[in-house]
């Protein structure tokens, strides 16, 4: 009982210091897109650039799936000790709503974004699709796109993995 | 490199951080603060949707590794 709790505990702040450094980490790549983006057009990076090498985009790609498991494992983890996830209060009717019309919001842009990727890729030739920006990010600035594309990976583990049985969508974490 | 293409570049770099960061930032944050209030976290509520839709969430998974991969993995060079 007592190593159950201390596991509980130990998974409760390694969730917290790696929410906060995505945070901090994903903040400081915003602000530096916003404020300096002309960092990005020194180098030439044209329409329909190609990914990176071979051993670079590997560890863009298993990165990325690593941070992804990392992060549904460690949502999980409590369940995996074999108890749930503590006690969890229950929420407020404003809140629920606020939460539901975020998500909506949410998922309706990936769709917008799709959309005009689809859109773009349709005639690359005269239109940017999102694919060109990605990959000149990744060719001009390496290291912080590889960081991001983690970084990114694990929040979407961290929601997004499938609870392993249908109990597990309970422990509340 | 054109200047045009450099301000297409620099704009659309721009917005795209703009939309997708700022957006998985604030849902981030959320996460944060109901993590730390001992709250239902955004995994919990996602958790709740994938296993009523178990299609759904299979979709949006297969959508996110197709565009992983088309982002990021070199293709093998034609022969």
């Amino acid at each position: 009982m007592v190593s159950q709790a201390i596991g509980h505990r130990a998974s409760r702040y390694v969730r917290l210091a790696l929410l906060a450094a995505v945070i901090v980490g994903l903040g400081l790549v915003l602000v530096d897109a916003l404020a300096n983006a002309a960092a990005l057009t020194r180098r030439p990076c044209a329409n329909a650039a190609d990914p990176l090498g071979v051993p670079t985009s590997a560890l863009f790609v298993f990165g990325a799936l690593g941070a992804f498991c990392l992060g549904g494992l460690l949502s999980h983890w409590p369940a995996s000790l074999g108890q749930a996830g503590g006690e969890v209060t229950p929420e407020r009717r404003g809140v629920a709503v606020a939460v539901h019309v975020s998500l909506a919001v949410f998922f309706t842009l990936g769709v917008v974004l799709v959309a005009y990727e689809t859109w773009a890729e349709w005639d690359p030739a005269t239109r940017w699709p999102i694919t060109s920006f990605v990959r000149c990010a990744d060719r001009t600035h390496t290291s912080t796109s590889l960081a991001t594309a983690v970084a990114v990976s694990f929040l979407l583990g961290k929601w997004l993995w499938h609870p392993w049985r249908p109990a597990d969508a309970d422990t509340g974490r | 490199m054109p200047t045009r293409a450099a301000e297409v570049l620099a704009t659309g770099t721009r917005l795209l951080a703009l939309v997708v960061f700022g957006i998985l930032l604030l849902l981030a944050v959320f996460d944060f603060w109901w993590e730390l209030r001992g709250r239902p976290s955004l995994g919990h509520r996602f958790r709740r949707w994938a296993t009523r839709y178990p299609l759904y969430s299979l979709a949006l998974l297969a959508l996110l590794g197709a565009l992983l991969s088309h982002f990021f993995w070199q293709e093998l060079p034609a022969r």
